[in-house]
C-alpha cells in the first residue's frame, strides 16, 4: 500500500487530538492543534481535489469531536487549498511530478521547515482569528496564538521525529 | 460544450471549496448568538458600504423628486408655523422640553419582496444611533425601529415584517387598535383590535399611539382603504403613508425619555 506511511501518521495524529489535546487543559491559552499535520504532510502528488476532500474530512472529524459547529471546516480548507502554492514558493517544489511522496526533513533539508512552519502558523492565525471575531482584546489573542502555535509546532515536530525515526529503523 | 465542461473541470475545486465555505461559516454563524452577532455586524459593514455605494449613484438621479418632496415638507412646516401666529414668538425654546431627537439619515439597502424585509441605513453608534429608535420618511410618516447598529451602519425593522407590531390610533376618535402586516402587497397593511363601538370608515387615518414608547404619537401609519366588523372588533385594511419602495432618506427619532418610562414599567411587573 503506497500512502501505508501517511495514513498511519494521519491516524496517530487524530487519535492524539481528539483522544488527548481536545480533553486536557493546561491553560486557556494553549490550544495545540495537531492535527494540522495531516494536511501538512499529505504525499505531494495528491490532486487538490484529493487534498481538499481529505481536509474536509478530518475537519469535520474536529468539529464534531470540539463541537465547534464548522470552525475546523472554516479554516482548515483555506489551508488545504493554499498548501500547493506554500509548497512551491516556500519548499521549492515547482513541479509536483518531480518530487513525490510525503514531505519529509530528511529528503528536502530546510525547504521543509520553511514549508512546515508557514502552513502551522497559517492554519494558527486563521483558527484563532476566526474563533474570536473581534481583536478588541488583542493582546489576549496574540498570547493565545503564539503560545498555542508554539506547542502545535513542538508536538508537531515530535510526531514527526517519532515517525521519521521510525521508518528509519525498519 | 467542450469548453464550457473544460471549464468546470478546471474551477471544480474553486466551486467545490465555495461551496463548502459558505455552508461551514453559515452553520458556524449560526451556533451561537455570539457568533451570530459578530458576523450578522461584519456582514452589515460588507454589505453596507457596497449598497451605499449603489445607492450614492441611484441616489443621484433621483434628486429632482427627492428636492420637490423636501420643497412640500418645508411649504407644510411654514404653514403650520404661520397658523401659530404670535403665540410661536413668546414661546421660550431653551425652557421647553425636547423629548425626541431627530437624526437624518441615508437608506443604502431597502427590501420589500421578502417576508421580514429589512432597511440599512447609512449612520451607526458614532452618529448616535441606537436600537429602538424609530425610523420615519421624510415626510414624517411610520416606517419601522431599528434593531441593530454598528460602528457606521444601521439595520431597522421595516413596517414591511410580519414579526412587526406597532400600536395604532384612530385619528379622528382615538381608537385603538394594532397595526402589522400580513405579506403580500407592500403598500397594504392590517390594523386590528378596534372596538366595533368606534365608527371606521375608508379614508380615516391612523396614528402612533405612543405606548410602544418609539413612535412619536402624531406620527402618521396609514389610511383606512376597507373596514369589516370581526366579531368584537373592527378589521382594516391600511394603505401605507410612507413610500415603502422608495425610501431614499428618513429621520430617526430618539425618545429621550423612553428608557426611563421602559424601566419604571419594568420595575412593576
Amino acid at each position: 500500500m503506497r500512502y501505508k506511511n501517511y495514513i498511519l501518521l494521519a491516524v496517530v495524529a487524530i487519535l492524539l487530538q481528539v483522544l488527548l489535546l481536545n480533553n486536557i487543559t493546561i491553560s486557556t491559552l494553549l490550544a495545540p492543534m495537531l492535527y494540522i499535520v495531516c494536511i501538512a504532510l499529505m504525499p505531494i502528488e495528491w490532486p487538490p481535489l484529493r487534498v481538499l476532500l481529505a481536509a474536509l474530512t478530518i475537519a469535520l472529524v474536529m468539529d464534531f469531536t470540539m463541537g465547534t459547529c464548522g470552525l475546523n471546516v472554516i479554516v482548515t480548507l483555506p489551508v488545504a487549498l493554499l498548501r500547493r502554492p506554500t509548497m512551491h514558493y516556500l519548499a521549492g517544489i515547482s513541479d509536483i511530478s518531480s518530487d513525490e511522496g510525503i514531505p519529509s526533513a530528511k529528503r528536502m533539508g530546510v525547504r521543509f521547515h520553511r514549508y512546515f512552519v508557514a502552513i502551522i502558523v497559517l492554519h494558527s492565525l486563521l483558527f484563532f482569528s476566526v474563533e474570536s471575531l473581534s481583536f478588541t482584546s488583542f493582546g489576549l489573542w496574540l498570547a493565545r496564538f503564539v503560545c498555542s502555535t508554539a506547542a502545535t509546532l513542538t508536538l508537531a515536530y515530535l510526531v514527526v521525529f517519532l515517525f521519521e525515526t521510525k521508518l528509519h529503523s525498519k | 460544450m467542450h469548453k464550457l465542461i473544460y471549464f468546470i473541470r478546471r474551477t471544480s475545486v474553486a466551486i467545490l471549496f465555495v461551496v463548502i465555505e459558505i455552508i461551514a461559516i453559515r452553520s458556524y454563524a449560526y451556533s451561537t448568538p455570539y457568533t451570530q452577532a459578530r458576523l450578522l455586524g461584519m456582514s452589515n459593514a460588507v454589505t453596507g458600504s457596497f449598497y451605499a455605494l449603489l445607492h450614492n449613484i441611484k441616489g443621484y438621479f433621483s434628486l429632482r423628486s427627492e428636492n420637490e418632496r423636501l420643497t412640500a415638507r418645508v411649504a407644510e412646516l411654514e404653514n403650520r408655523l404661520d397658523a401659530l401666529g404670535s403665540d410661536a414668538a413668546t414661546v421660550d425654546i431653551s425652557a421647553s422640553f425636547h423629548q425626541y431627537e431627530y437624526i437624518p439619515a441615508r437608506v443604502v439597502s431597502n427590501s420589500i419582496n421578502r417576508q421580514k424585509n429589512y432597511i440599512t441605513l447609512n449612520k451607526g453608534i458614532s452618529d448616535g444611533v441606537s436600537t429602538d429608535m424609530a425610523v420615519l420618511s421624510p415626510d414624517g410618516c411610520a416606517v419601522g425601529t431599528i434593531i441593530d447598529c454598528s460602528e457606521h451602519y444601521a439595520v431597522a425593522k421595516s413596517l414591511l415584517n410580519t414579526e412587526f407590531r406597532i400600536s395604532g390610533v384612530l385619528a379622528k376618535d382615538g381608537s385603538p387598535g394594532a397595526v402589522w402586516w400580513r405579506g403580500g402587497d407592500s403598500q397594504i397593511v392590517e390594523f386590528d383590535g378596534v372596538p366595533k363601538y368606534a365608527t371606521v370608515e375608508a379614508g380615516d387615518k391612523v396614528r402612533a399611539a405612543g405606548f410602544s414608547h418609539y413612535f412619536p404619537p402624531e406620527v402618521v401609519i396609514g389610511t383606512v382603504e376597507s373596514a369589516e366588523v370581526v366579531g368584537n372588533t373592527y378589521h382594516c385594511r391600511l394603505r401605507l403613508a410612507a413610500d415603502m419602495a422608495r425610501l431614499q432618506n428618513v429621520v430617526l427619532v430618539n425618545n429621550m425619555m423612553g428608557g426611563e418610562a421602559q424601566n419604571l414599567e419594568a420595575s412593576h411587573k
